[in-house]
C-alpha cells in the first residue's frame, strides 16, 4: 500500500483507504531529447533520468480477460508547462498487441472496460472539464458520453453495460457570482462540497441525448461505490462531508436504482467503506475499523448477507489494514502490506486467510484489480532495481504476465543494491527492518556517508520500490553519488501487524527515535557508515522526525526536512485531520498539553544546531506552511544555520514536476555542499 | 450650494427613502480625509478624500486631490478616474500640484498644472514605486523603488516560482528624475542609492543638495529596530552616515536655514511599546542633542517653524490630539490641542516655509474634514465639504469616563450613550478593545465605516465602552510599558473595571454584555472569555491566541520577545501563561471568530487555532474568513459584511 515514498500516502491519512493509483501522479518519462542521447553520457543516476521514469498503473483486465488496460504517466516541463499527463494503454493479457489508446495534450485517465470488453471508458479533462468517454478496443477515436459542467469524481459502468454512474458535485454558480462580485468571505466548515450520485446510459435515447438522473443525494458526501451484479442496486459510501477528518464516519447505504429508495446497510460508529458485491450479489463484503473509528487501530473485512443485513467480522489479516480487490467465486481477495513487500491474500467465507501471491522480487502495489468474474487480476511490479511495469494474470494460475513496455528502454545505469537489513532497537529490543541502499559499485568494507530518510505516517512503511523512480527523494541519485541511504520502519510503520503500528502511541520521539538511531548505528558497525558523514532527512511525519532528531542529537552533519510538523498543539488546531492527533496522543492537545508540548521539535529547539534545509508547499492543508515557518523562525534565530524554500500551489505532496525536480536537486545539494562530497 | 430640498430631488433610487437611523450602508457614504498639504505661501490647501466604491464587480476604495483656497472658497476637484490618486505636494513656486497615481497600471509620479489643464505622468517607473518629494529647487523628484530581478516574470510563467525565505528582500532605493523633460521630451531616471539596505523614508536638504533618509536591513516589519539614518549627496552619491546606532532613527526633517536637522531616536535597545526622543543635530559641527521628552514620547515630527527657531510635532494626548513646538533649547509647548475630537496624525502637514499647518480633523459626532491652520495664531478653517452635506442622523453621545482599576491606578475610556439615553434605565453594554496593544481608543467620528460600527449600535440601543487600558498610547510611557510580561492581567483587569464602573453607575445591564476586538482586542477578547462568563458574546478579529506559534509565523517575531523578556524557549512558561489558548477549555461563551486570509501579522492560523478548539468542545462557534484581506480588510464590501457579522451576533446572543 504505501509502496512509493509520496508523502500523499504519508502523515496523517486514513491508513485504510486504498490509494487509487491513478492518484499517484508520479512524473516519469519527460522529452524525447534525452532519450536521444548516447547511453554512455548519462553514466549514473541523477534527478533528470529519474523523471524519465515513468509511473505505471495496476493493468485492469477485461472482463473476458483477453485484454487490459492501464495508464502511463510521465511530467511535461516544457517552457511554460509542469504537470503530469497520464494516457491509457492496451494490450492483450500476453503482452502482444500493446498500443497506446489516448493522445493529447490533457491526461485521461480511470481507464474501465464495458461489459462485452469491446470498449474502454475513461476519464478525461481534454475539453477543460472532467468527463467520460468511450472508445472501442479495435479501432477509432473516443467518444465523450458524460459532459459534466461540475466536478466530476469516481465512476463505474454497470455490469450489463447499460448505466454508467458516477459521484458528482453540480456547478457551484452562486459560489462563482460571489468570487466576480468580491463577496467571497467563507464561513468555516458551512457548505460542504458534497457529491451525490449520479448515472447516465451508456446509448443515447430517441434524441440522441443521454438525460442525467440523479440517484442519490442528501447531506452527505457519496464516496466509493459499487454496482450489484444484476445491476439493479448500487451499495456506496456515505460521510458528511468530503472532509479527510470525516473519514472516520463512513457508512454504507444501497440504493435500487430504478426508484432511487435507499437503505442503511452498514451505518455504526465504526467506519464501513469499500463495498463489494459477491457473484451472486448476496453477500456484500466492505472494511470497517473498529468501533471508535479510531485510526490507529487495526480494521476487518465484514462479510454481510444483503437479505436480512446480517453482517459477520472475518478473521484479522496479519497486518489488519486489508484493501479488497474483490470476489473470486466463494473467496475474497485482498492485498496488505508485509514488511518491505505486498502480498495478495485470499479469505475464504469460513476461514482465516491464506497468502496467495507475491512478487518473487520487489512489491506491488497499491493495490489488484480483478475483473468481475474474477478469472483474471491486474497489478503493477516493481523492485529496488527494476522499474514499474503493468502486468496481468489468470486468478487460477497467478503467473503474472507483463503487459507495458513503459520503462524497458530505460539506460541501465549502475544502480546501488539495495538489501533488507535487521536491527535491534535500543529501547527496548524491538526488532527492526528497514532498507540499505548500497552506493553504485560499491566496495565491501568501505566506510561512505549515510542519508537516513525517514518515512511520513507514521503508519507507513518503506517498501521494494524502484529506487530510480522520480520522487521527492533520489536514492539512485544519492546511490551514484557515493552515498549509502538507511529507509527505516520503525515502531509506529504499518506492514508489521497491529502491536507495533501502534506502539508509538503516546510515544512520538522516544521509541521510534531510538529505532531510527540504533539502524544508523547497525550502519556504522557494518562498516557502511561513516559516523562522521550522516546525514537525515523525511517528509511530513518524516519531517516531523527529522525536526526531532535535530533537537536530540548533532551527530548529523546536516537535516533537510519538508513538510515537517514542528508545534503539535498549533498542528492540532490548524492541520485537515486534528482526529488522528487525538488517536496517537489519546486526547486532545487541551486535554494533554503535556504530552503536545513534551513531544514538539519546537519545545526543545534551543538545541537544534545542525545546519537544517525545511521544504514545504503553500497550499499544504495538511500539515499547514505554518508549522515550517515556525521551526524555520526559531531556528534562524537561534542563530543557525538554515534555509527555507516554499513552494507555491503546492499542496501536502508536491507534483508540479518542475517542483519535484527542484526538491531533488536541493536534497542532493544540501548533503553534497555539507558533508562536503 | 445644495440645501437638503435639493438633495431630496435629486437622490438616487436607492435613497428614495432617507434612513432614519444608523445603520453600516449610511456609515458607507462618508468620505475619509487624508493628507491635508498647504502651499508653501500659505494661500492654497491640497488635501486627499477617500471614499468607498461598492458596485457589482467592484469593492474598493478611491481617493482624489482637492484644492481650495486657505479661507476655504474656489474649492474644485482637482484629480478624477477610476485609480486613486494620493500624496499631493506643491512646487516651490506654487504653480504645480505634484502627486502619485496608478491610473496607469503602475504607480507613478504626476504633476498638474493649478491654472488648469490635464496631469502630466512624470515618471515612467518599472518596478514598485513608494513614496516621492519634489526638490525644494523644484528641480528634481526623488522617490523610493524597488526594480524585481527580470527573471521573476519568467519564472512565474514557467512554474519555477519557489521563494528562498528571506532571500532577495525587496528593498526600495532612491531614484532621482529632471522635473523638466529634456530635449527628447525624456526624463532620465538616475538611481541614486546602491538598493543594499531599504530605504523607507527620506526628506530633501532645503538647499537641494542633500537627501537624508531612514533605512533598514530589508523591508521587514520585524527590522525597525535596526533602522538608521544616514544622508547621500545628491551630486556625488557619497553616502554619510547621521546616525547608525544600537537605537532605532526615524522621521528626519531640515530646519529651513539648513542649520539643523532633527530626528526621533528610539530607546537602546529599541522597544516595541516605543519611547522615542527627539535628537537636534548641528549640521556644522555634528553634535548632536537629545531634546526633553515628549509628554507620550512618541512624537511625529512634522517639521521646522520658518525662522527655524523651534521643531513642531503632532502626539496623541488622551482622547485627543496635541501639536506641540520644541524650541531647540527645549522644553516643547503646546501650540495647539483640540477640545473636542482628534487631529489625523497622518494626515497633517506642516508646509515648507514652516508657516501653516494642515490637518484632518474630526470629533466624536462630527465626520472629518480638510482645515487649515496658521502657526502665527488663529483658528482652524475648513477647507473641504466631503462630509458636510449628509443626513444628520441621530448619534449617542459619547464622552470621555475615568474609573480606577482594581491596583487603584485611574484608567480612561470613551463612553458612548445609546440614542435617546435615558438616565436611570439600563443598556446592554458592547466592550470593544483597541488593538497594538499601543493603540488608543480617540475621539474619532462613531459613524465612520469602519469594523465596529459604534454609530449603528448606539442607534439600536447598545451602549459602548471602549477603554484605553495600561499598555495604550496616549498616556505617558509610564502608562504604556506597564504590560509588559503581563498581557492578560492588569490589562485585563483594567478593562473589567470599566465594565463594574458602568453597572454600578446604572447604565449597564450585567446580563447583557458583549466583548469584541481586532488584533491585540482579539488578543484580550479571546483572553477575557477564557477567564469570566460574564460576556454573553464575544466576537475575535484577528486575534493573537496562541503566543508560542504567533512567534513562529507573524513577520514580526521579534515582538512578543520584546514584551515577555526573552525568545519562546528560553520563556516557555511565561508563553504558555499569557496564551489564551492555554485557557480555552474554559470557554462557554458563544463566539465569532473573523480573519483575513492574507493576514501576515497575525497569521490566520491564530483564528483557526481558537475556534477548532472551541468548536470540539462544543461550544457556540462559528470563523469567517475573508480572501485577500490583510490584517486590516481593505475591501468595502468585507468591512460591511464584518460590521453586520458583529450587529448580527451580539443581536442573536446578547438581546
Amino acid at each position: 500500500m504505501f509502496d512509493k515514498l509520496s508523502p500523499r500516502n504519508a502523515c496523517l491519512r486514513l491508513p485504510r483507504r486504498r490509494v487509487h493509483s491513478d492518484s499517484c501522479l508520479l512524473p516519469s518519462v519527460s522529452s524525447l531529447l534525452v532519450c536521444l542521447l548516447p547511453a554512455a553520457l548519462l553514466a549514473q543516476w541523477t534527478p533528470e533520468l529519474s523523471m524519465k521514469v515513468k509511473t505505471v498503473t495496476a493493468a485492469v483486465p477485461s472482463p473476458d480477460g483477453r485484454l487490459a488496460v492501464w495508464t502511463e504517466t510521465h511530467p511535461v516541463m516544457d517552457a511554460e508547462k509542469s504537470e503530469s499527463l497520464t494516457q491509457v494503454f492496451l494490450a492483450h493479457s500476453d503482452g502482444s498487441g500493446r498500443l497506446q489508446l489516448t493522445r493529447g495534450e490533457k491526461s485521461a485517465n480511470a481507464p474501465a472496460f464495458s461489459a462485452d470488453s469491446a470498449s474502454v471508458f475513461f476519464a478525461s479533462d481534454r475539453t477543460g472539464k472532467r468527463g467520460i468517454y468511450r472508445i472501442p478496443v479495435d479501432g477509432g477515436e473516443a467518444e465523450q458520453l458524460v459532459n459534466w459542467a461540475g466536478t466530476l469524481g469516481n465512476y463505474a459502468v454497470s455490469p450489463n453495460g447499460k448505466w454508467i454512474a458516477f459521484a458528482a458535485r453540480e456547478p457551484d454558480t452562486a459560489e462563482e457570482r460571489a468570487k466576480r462580485e468580491k463577496l467571497d468571505f467563507r464561513v468555516i466548515d458551512e457548505n460542504p462540497h458534497n457529491q451525490s450520485l449520479w448515472a447516465i446510459p451508456v446509448e443515447p435515447d430517441a434524441a440522441g441525448k443521454r438525460p442525467f438522473k440523479k440517484i442519490v443525494s442528501g447531506p452527505y458526501n457519496v464516496g466509493a461505490f459499487d454496482w450489484s451484479p444484476d445491476s439493479r442496486r448500487i451499495a456506496y459510501e456515505t460521510r458528511p462531508t468530503p472532509d479527510a477528518d470525516d473519514g472516520r464516519k463512513s457508512d454504507i447505504y444501497e440504493v435500487e436504482v430504478e426508484t432511487g429508495v435507499t437503505r442503511p446497510v452498514a451505518v455504526t460508529s465504526a467506519s464501513e467503506s469499500q463495498p463489494k458485491y459477491s457473484p451472486d450479489g448476496r453477500y456484500l463484503a466492505f472494511i470497517r475499523s473498529n468501533e471508535s473509528a479510531k485510526r490507529i487501530d487495526g480494521s476487518r473485512i465484514v462479510l454481510l448477507t444483503l437479505a436480512g443485513l446480517k453482517s459477520r467480522e472475518l478473521p484479522a489479516s496479519p497486518d489488519e489494514t486489508p484493501g479488497l480487490s474483490g470476489w473470486v467465486g466463494n473467496r475474497i481477495l485482498f492485498t496488505e502490506g508485509r514488511g518491505t513487500r505486498s502480498v495478495v491474500y485470499a479469505m475464504p467465507l469460513d476461514g482465516p486467510p491464506a497468502p496467495l501471491f507475491q512478487p518473487t522480487r520487489g512489491t506491488f502495489g497499491p493495490g489488484l484489480i480483478l475483473n468481475r468474474a474474477g478469472t483474471h487480476a491486474g497489478l503493477s511490479v516493481q523492485a529496488p532495481d527494476q522499474p514499474v511495469e503493468a502486468y496481468v494474470t489468470e486468478v487460477a494460475s497467478m503467473k503474472p504476465v507483463r503487459v507495458s513496455a513503459a520503462n524497458v528502454d530505460l539506460p541501465k545505469q549502475p544502480i546501488g543494491e539495495t538489501k533488507v537489513i535487521h536491527w535491534k532497537s535500543s529501547k527496548d529490543g524491538k526488532d527492526i527492518e528497514g532498507l540499505l541502499t548500497l552506493p553504485a559499485n560499491y566496495q565491501a568494507g568501505k566506510k561512505v556517508p549515510l542519508i537516513l530518510n525517514i518515512h511520513g505516517g507514521p503508519a507507513g512503511a518503506f517498501s521494494e520500490t524502484f529506487i530510480g523512480a522520480s520522487g521527492l527523494y533520489p536514492i539512485a541519485a544519492f546511490a551514484a553519488r557515493g552515498w549509502a541511504v538507511l529507509r527505516a520502519n520503525p515502531r509506529g510503520s504499518t506492514n508489521y501487524g497491529l502491536p507495533f503500528r501502534s506502539s508509538n502511541v503516546d510515544d512520538w520521539g522516544s521509541g521510534d527515535y531510538a529505532d531510527l538511531m540504533s539502524g544508523v548505528d547497525a550502519a556504522i558497525s557494518m562498516g557502511v557508515a561513516d559516523p562522521n558523514k550522516l546525514a537525515v532527512m523525511g517528509w511530513s511525519y518524516g519531517g516531523y522526525m527529522t525536526n526531532w532528531v535535530v533537537t536530540q542529537t548533532n551527530r548529523f552533519k546536516c537535516a533537510a526536512t519538508g513538510a515537517g510538523l514542528s508545534d503539535l498543539i498549533s498542528m492540532w488546531g490548524t492541520n485537515d485531520i486534528p482526529t488522528t492527533l487525538d488517536d496517537y496522543f489519546e486526547g486532545t492537545w487541551y486535554e494533554q498539553p503535556d504530552r503536545y508540548i513534551k513531544m514538539s521539535p519546537l519545545a526543545h529547539i534551543q538545541n537544534a544546531k545542525t545546519p537544517t534545509l525545511i521544504l514545504h508547499g503553500e497550499a499544504d492543508i495538511r500539515v499547514p506552511t505554518s508549522q515550517g515557518y515556525e521551526m524555520y523562525t526559531a531556528l534562524k534565530r537561534l542563530g543557525t544555520p538554515v534555509e527555507m524554500v516554499v513552494y507555491p500551489r503546492t499542496p501536502h505532496g508536491p507534483q508540479e514536476p518542475k517542483f519535484v525536480l527542484d526538491i531533488m536537486h536541493r536534497h542532493l545539494d544540501w548533503v553534497s555542499k555539507h558533508l562536503g562530497e | 450650494m445644495r440645501g437638503v430640498l435639493l438633495c431630496a430631488v435629486l437622490l438616487p433610487a436607492a435613497w428614495a427613502q432617507a434612513p432614519v437611523a444608523w445603520t453600516p450602508e449610511f456609515s458607507f457614504q462618508f468620505k475619509g480625509v487624508g493628507a491635508v498639504i498647504p502651499s508653501p505661501d500659505g494661500s492654497r490647501v491640497a488635501w486627499t478624500q477617500t471614499e468607498s466604491v461598492i458596485e457589482p464587480e467592484r469593492s474598493e476604495t478611491v481617493t482624489q486631490i482637492f484644492l481650495a483656497s486657505a479661507d476655504g472658497s474656489h474649492r474644485v476637484q482637482l484629480t478624477r478616474g477610476d485609480k486613486s490618486s494620493s500624496a499631493p505636494s506643491f512646487s516651490a513656486d506654487g504653480r504645480y500640484l505634484y502627486f502619485q497615481s496608478s491610473r496607469s497600471g503602475k504607480m507613478n509620479v504626476y504633476r498638474i498644472l493649478i491654472a488648469g489643464g490635464e496631469a502630466e505622468m512624470l515618471t515612467d517607473f518599472k518596478g514598485n514605486l513608494g513614496s516621492y518629494k519634489l526638490s525644494p529647487d523644484d528641480k528634481t523628484v526623488a522617490f523610493t523603488g524597488y526594480e524585481p530581478p527580470s527573471d521573476e516574470e519568467k519564472n512565474k510563467k514557467e512554474k519555477r516560482d519557489w521563494r528562498v525565505v528571506d532571500s532577495n528582500p525587496a528593498n526600495m532605493a532612491i531614484y532621482l528624475i529632471p522635473t523638466e523633460a529634456n530635449q527628447d521630451g525624456k526624463r532620465p531616471q538616475r538611481k541614486l542609492s546602491d538598493g543594499k539596505r531599504h530605504v523607507e523614508a527620506f526628506v530633501w536638504s532645503p538647499d537641494s543638495r542633500a537627501i537624508a533618509f531612514v533605512h533598514q536591513p530589508t523591508p521587514s516589519a520585524d527590522d525597525w529596530p535596526k533602522s538608521d539614518l544616514a544622508e547621500i549627496d545628491v551630486a556625488s552619491g557619497t553616502v554619510k552616515p547621521i546616525a547608525a546606532t544600537n537605537a532605532a532613527e526615524r522621521d528626519p526633517v531640515y530646519s529651513p536655514d539648513g542649520k539643523y536637522l532633527a530626528y526621533a531616536k528610539s530607546s537602546d535597545p529599541p522597544r516595541w511599546a516605543t519611547d522615542d526622543r527627539i535628537v537636534l543635530v548641528t549640521r556644522s559641527s555634528n553634535e548632536s542633542r537629545t531634546l526633553p521628552a515628549s509628554y507620550d514620547e512618541q512624537p511625529n515630527l512634522l517639521g521646522f517653524t520658518a525662522d527655524s527657531s523651534r521643531l513642531v510635532f503632532i502626539e496623541a494626548k488622551h482622547t485627543r490630539t496635541a501639536i506641540y513646538a520644541m524650541p531647540v533649547d527645549g522644553p516643547p509647548q503646546t501650540i495647539f490641542e483640540t477640545s473636542k475630537g482628534v487631529i489625523g496624525a497622518g494626515g497633517t502637514h506642516l508646509n515648507a516655509a514652516g508657516t501653516y499647518l494642515g490637518m484632518p480633523m474630526e470629533s466624536t459626532d462630527e465626520p472629518p474634514e480638510a482645515y487649515v491652520l496658521k502657526l502665527s495664531g488663529g483658528a482652524p478653517v475648513r477647507l473641504s465639504r466631503a462630509n458636510t452635506d449628509l443626513p444628520k442622523l441621530p448619534l449617542g453621545k459619547t464622552e470621555p469616563i475615568k474609573w480606577k482599576s482594581k491596583d487603584g491606578l485611574e484608567i480612561e475610556g470613551l463612553l458612548t450613550y445609546p440614542v435617546d439615553y435615558q438616565s436611570g434605565k439600563r443598556y446592554p453594554l458592547i466592550l470593544n478593545i483597541h488593538g497594538g496593544p499601543t493603540g488608543i481608543f480617540s475621539e474619532t467620528f462613531t459613524g465612520r465605516s469602519g469594523l465596529y460600527p459604534i454609530a449603528v449600535f448606539a442607534a439600536r440601543g447598545y451602549a459602548v465602552l471602549r477603554p484605553n487600558p495600561r499598555g495604550s498610547g496616549g498616556y505617558g510611557r509610564t502608562f504604556r510599558f506597564a504590560n509588559y510580561n503581563d498581557w492578560g492581567g492588569k490589562d485585563y483587569e483594567d478593562n473589567q473595571t470599566g465594565i463594574d464602573h458602568l453597572i454600578s453607575i446604572g447604565i449597564a445591564d450585567p446580563d447583557k454584555l458583549a466583548v469584541m476586538g481586532w488584533s491585540y482586542g482579539g488578543f484580550m477578547t479571546s483572553w477575557t472569555i477564557t477567564q469570566t462568563h460574564r460576556f454573553k458574546a464575544a466576537v475575535i478579529g484577528a486575534g493573537v491566541t496562541d503566543l508560542w506559534s504567533f512567534t513562529g509565523t507573524a513577520d514580526i517575531p521579534g515582538f512578543l520577545p520584546d514584551y515577555f523578556g526573552g525568545e519562546p524557549w528560553t520563556q516557555f512558561e511565561n508563553f504558555q501563561k499569557h496564551s489564551p489558548i492555554t485557557y480555552v477549555k474554559n470557554v462557554t461563551t458563544p463566539t465569532l471568530v473573523l480573519h483575513g486570509e492574507a493576514d501576515v501579522r497575525v497569521p490566520t492560523s491564530q483564528g483557526y487555532e481558537y475556534y477548532h478548539a472551541l468548536k470540539r468542545q462544543g461550544v457556540t462557534a462559528k470563523m469567517v474568513v475573508y480572501p485577500r484581506q490583510p490584517h486590516g480588510p481593505t475591501e468595502p464590501k468585507f468591512i460591511l459584511d464584518i460590521m453586520q457579522r458583529h450587529l448580527d451576533w451580539v443581536d442573536k446572543y446578547v438581546r
